[in-house]
């Protein structure tokens, strides 16, 4: 089963000319096909809103627009333009990926083509390293199934993910239910055989274990083709996971360090890298060879992403898409539609992980465990490796819970293959972010993601950058950041709609707790698919300067680091850094010549600057100092202090507050009580339009802030004068 | 919330009194379930996390009055625990449901237990409910543990399976017998009391078993 859509998101710019060519439908139905080219990658249907709701064709930014917004070199100039018209406007479908790459800062403005095209190879192998990590803690990462722990009437197989030797023994093929689940009660049964080394359980488990605890991917395994080939792996796994857990670093895994390790020794690593040296040469090969407007020189990646188009993922060479397609359309996927697969997760019921003591040996018997014999491992048992894979997998398993029914009534979801790629995203993750490891609302904010990027590792980037934002929602600890966005509430409608306010102290509702759900999954479950889509972009290119510049609050997790490009040293000579005193934001853009690249990736760079740079510089190559500046120019200084990281500045708040002036009439006269507004605001019983509520928010937001700094400087001259007085 | 009338206070004046239910419980224990099972007799496997928290009202005829049953369906999340209490605040019966295929889902009902009991002391009516009874193969908890917990809190308990439709009503009639200001109707709260209450029957009638193992 070829996958029926386009890749789009898999290169950042090079997409804008195959878009413009080729995507020209997709985009609400309405557009007709210029090119007979192939079938749009993402379904008419998935993406159509009614015109009514949305903005007009015409506000939108078009292809046409955004490929001109590109220099010689592939840097966007002039984006600040384009933020003002997707703002009002949102982006076409056809380039959707690319341009939220931007406004979620997943690449600096200034980067050239080349270079992000480099950053993307490196994320991606990272993203497959970590795949990898986790695919050793359970078998079913990264192979499109998955990770049921009992009930075994499943989801279906995809291609795997974007590692190419993974892929060509991915096991394409249907996987048959492995009959039902007869465990005891207590999963005894199950547990002892579970006690074997992964080797041993591959190769010569009882077909009852199989059976009974049905992981499907070790059934696919055993069905599939190339079964051989990974029951050879299966060894190494092992013995790579327990050097995981036993904190040895598996190079290139840098997760198996531990935190403080990581830092330094792998920093010096990586820096004896060659990766310089190909930096320049790939680097200036592709500009050489493609002199001419920026977004043309993206054709070698464009090449590439003709191939993806055939549909299937990262395959990068023509014979393995050959052959990944031929047993992709030998084995269709199997139709899940009909099987109660909620209740086979909700069935997979979570035990007794928590019970003192007990948690690791419950891990495993829940199935969770197969690949992994904590019991092999030498050393203290329980170690902090240990406990993180016992937490990561007891992770997985409410990943899958929620994953089976997150956008369920989008059919793009009903496709088994695209849970499983929303799993694996959220279970990588989890394994990164052990803070914050998997919170109900990921799987809301990821799945747009899984829409739009064919490339999971793509998908992956974005979203960690969006979390980015919003960690503090989901975090384990700490206050949640959408309880202080509803405190704020109060005063920025004391501010922008008294009487409202008034209104909602009286009947109670003041709490704000109705815009709870509409802050956390940022409007996700009031909205249509589609119209979230429009609803994000406008507010990210309304935030775009906040976000990006109090995103260096955050400082980029050690597991998802890129010392090869996260200073931009190699790209970046420092001298720039103080000719770097931008006036305009258009002017922020450093020259990146080829010959810098040279220059800057020579022998005789120096690591301890470099690495002085990399600490500074974690956001994604993108430099706190600049965007400082950028800021104080763009809100006055009173402002500045009102930009905090704790989101009461977001766009999203002031979206609320423009749902509640927009709907004024009906909600002073229907609004009660508390009851009656999370009523109203969950049942959607308001006027909510996408494109009028952003341009709301940006006036309120505007005119609340217009005010506290009037405030501010009202407060200021009494202070004067009242000094002076003395 | 100022202005709710609270169940207990109009309970005898009005005519139709309020009452808040919140239900609580662990994740994917089947709150929702329950809740839409009740409200409009179906099943789907497809509901999505509850982020936040949902609001459904419905009106319960029982024999000689009405009463409006507000019902307050919460996330279960670990994370977003922290909100529950400003819902529990002015509800007169906390539901906490567990998953009999899921033990520790059970085992965490004395934190929800005690949540209840922090937020509104004994002025509030508790149901213990385990969830899922359809599962038989999966079950990991029994009836009589469920049971014992329950006389072990001092609540009230019963089993249900949302996807089956078994006890769905039963659990609502119990909680509508519990009241306050139902006692004029059922002299003490027996199990045996429940038959006087009569739900206005909705369109298909429920797999109704007896509400298992009643511990009040």
């Amino acid at each position: 089963m070829s996958v029926d859509w386009e890749d789009e998101g898999g290169f950042s710019c090079g997409g804008a000319v195959t878009a413009s060519k080729k995507l020209k439908k997709g985009d609400g139905g309405l557009e007709k096909q210029e090119d007979a080219k192939p079938a749009p990658r993402i379904p008419k249907s998935l993406l159509f809103v009614p015109p009514s709701r949305r903005p007009k064709k015409t506000q939108r930014l078009r292809p046409e627009k955004w490929k001109a917004a590109f220099d010689l070199e592939g840097r966007p100039v002039g984006f600040h333009k384009l933020l003002k018209i997707i703002r009002k406007g949102g982006v076409d479908n056809s380039i959707r990926a690319e341009v939220w790459e931007f406004l979620l800062g997943c690449y600096e403005l200034g980067t050239t083509l080349a270079y992000r095209e480099l950053v993307r190879q490196a994320r991606r192998e990272r993203y497959n390293e970590l795949l990898e990590e986790c695919r050793m803690m359970h078998s079913s990462v990264g192979t499109g199934s998955l990770a049921y722990t009992v009930g075994s009437k499943l989801m279906d197989v995809r291609v795997a993910s974007n590692d190419n030797a993974r892929k060509r023994d991915a096991p394409i093929v249907e996987t048959s239910p492995v009959g039902d689940f007869k465990e005891q009660s207590g999963g005894q049964s199950v547990m002892e055989t579970r006690h074997q080394t992964q080797d041993e359980s591959r190769s010569s488990d009882t077909a009852a274990v199989d059976r009974a605890t049905s992981d499907t991917c070790e059934a696919s395994l055993k069905e599939g083709p190339d079964s051989q080939k990974m029951r050879i792996n299966s060894g190494s796994e092992s013995e790579n996971l327990n050097s995981i857990i036993r904190g040895e670093r598996t190079e290139p895994v840098l997760l198996g360090k531990t935190k403080q390790e990581g830092i330094s020794s792998s920093d010096d690593l990586r820096l004896q890298e060659p990766l310089p040296g190909e930096v320049d040469s790939f680097a200036t090969a592709q500009l050489e060879q493609k002199p001419g407007a920026g977004l043309i020189k993206k054709e070698t990646p464009v090449a590439v992403d003709e191939k993806l188009v055939e549909g299937v993922d990262s395959v990068q060479d023509k014979d393995d898409l050959e052959k990944a397609q031929s047993s992709v359309s030998s084995h269709p996927m199997k139709d899940i539609s009909s099987n109660p697969v909620i209740n086979e997760v909700e069935d997979s019921a979570l035990r007794d992980m928590d019970v003192e003591g007990q948690k690791e040996e419950d891990v495993r018997d829940s199935g969770f465990i197969k690949s992994v014999d904590l019991d092999s491992v030498p050393g203290p048992r329980l170690s902090g490796q240990a406990e993180r894979v016992t937490d990561w997998l007891w992770t997985l398993h409410r990943i899958v819970v929620d994953v089976v029914r997150t956008d369920k009534h989008l059919e793009f979801f009903n496709e088994g293959k695209n849970s499983a790629r929303m799993s694996d995203i959220l279970a990588v993750y989890a394994w990164v972010d052990p803070a914050t490891g998997y919170c109900q609302g990921m799987s809301d904010l990821l799945s747009p993601f899984i829409v739009l990027f064919d490339i999971d590792a793509d998908a992956f980037w974005c979203f960690e950058s969006l979390l980015k934002r919003v960690r503090d929602n989901f975090q384990m600890e700490g206050p949640i950041r959408v309880m202080k966005q509803l405190e704020a509430m109060s005063k920025i409608l004391e501010v922008t709609d008294a009487d409202m306010l008034k209104h909602l102290v009286l009947v109670g509702a003041d709490n704000f707790l109705f815009a709870f759900r509409m802050l956390l999954v940022l409007f996700r479950r009031e909205l249509s698919f589609p119209e979230a889509l429009y609803m994000w972009e406008m507010m990210w290119a309304a935030d775009f300067h906040q976000a990006t510049a109090w995103s260096f609050e955050y400082h980029s997790l050690e597991a998802l680091r890129l010392p090869n490009f996260d200073s931009p040293a190699k790209i970046y000579p420092f001298e720039e850094e103080s000719t770097c005193k931008p006036s305009s934001p258009e002017q922020l853009t450093p020259p990146t010549s080829p010959e810098r690249l040279n220059t800057s990736g020579s022998p005789s760079f120096d690591p301890l600057r470099w690495r002085a740079l990399t600490k500074r510089r974690s956001f994604c190559g993108l430099r706190p100092g600049r965007l400082w500046q950028m800021n104080r120019s763009r809100f006055n200084s009173t402002n500045v202090g009102l930009l905090g990281p704790d989101g009461d500045q977001d766009i999203s708040v002031f979206c609320v507050a423009a749902i509640l002036e927009q709907n004024r009439t009906m909600l002073l006269e229907k609004l009660q009580s508390m009851d009656d507004a999370i009523k109203i605001f969950n049942n959607m019983e308001m006027e909510f339009k996408v494109h009028s509520c952003v341009n709301t928010a940006v006036k309120l937001r505007k005119r609340y802030q217009n005010q506290s700094s009037k405030r501010v400087s009202l407060e200021r001259r009494s202070i004067a004068r009242h000094a002076q007085s003395l | 919330m100022g202005s709710m009338g609270m169940g207990s206070q109009t309970a005898t004046v009005s005519p139709l009194a309020k009452y808040k239910l919140v239900f609580l419980g662990d994740q994917s224990v089947g709150k929702t379930s329950i809740i839409t099972r009740f409200m409009y007799d179906k099943f789907d496997n497809t509901y999505q996390a509850t982020i936040g928290i949902d609001f459904l009202s419905k009106t319960m005829y029982l024999e000689d009055r009405t009463v409006r049953l507000q019902l307050w369906d919460t996330a279960g999340q670990e994370r977003f625990r922290s909100l529950i209490p400003s819902y529990i605040r002015d509800s007169s019966v906390a539901v906490v449901v567990y998953d009999v295929s899921n033990r520790q889902s059970f085992l965490n009902t004395a934190r929800w237990v005690e949540e209840v009991r922090t937020e509104r002391g004994s002025d509030v009516i508790i149901m213990l409910v385990g969830n899922k009874t359809d599962l038989v193969d999966k079950r990991q908890v029994s009836i009589e543990e469920g049971d014992a917990k329950a006389k072990d809190f001092g609540v009230m308990f019963i089993e249900t399976s949302s996807k089956a439709g078994f006890n769905i009503k039963a659990l609502f009639r119990k909680i509508a017998a519990a009241l306050p200001g139902m006692e004029a109707l059922s002299s003490h709260k027996d199990k045996d009391d429940l038959v006087d209450v009569n739900l206005k029957p909705t369109q298909n009638s429920q797999a109704e078993g007896k509400a298992g193992g009643c511990a009040c």
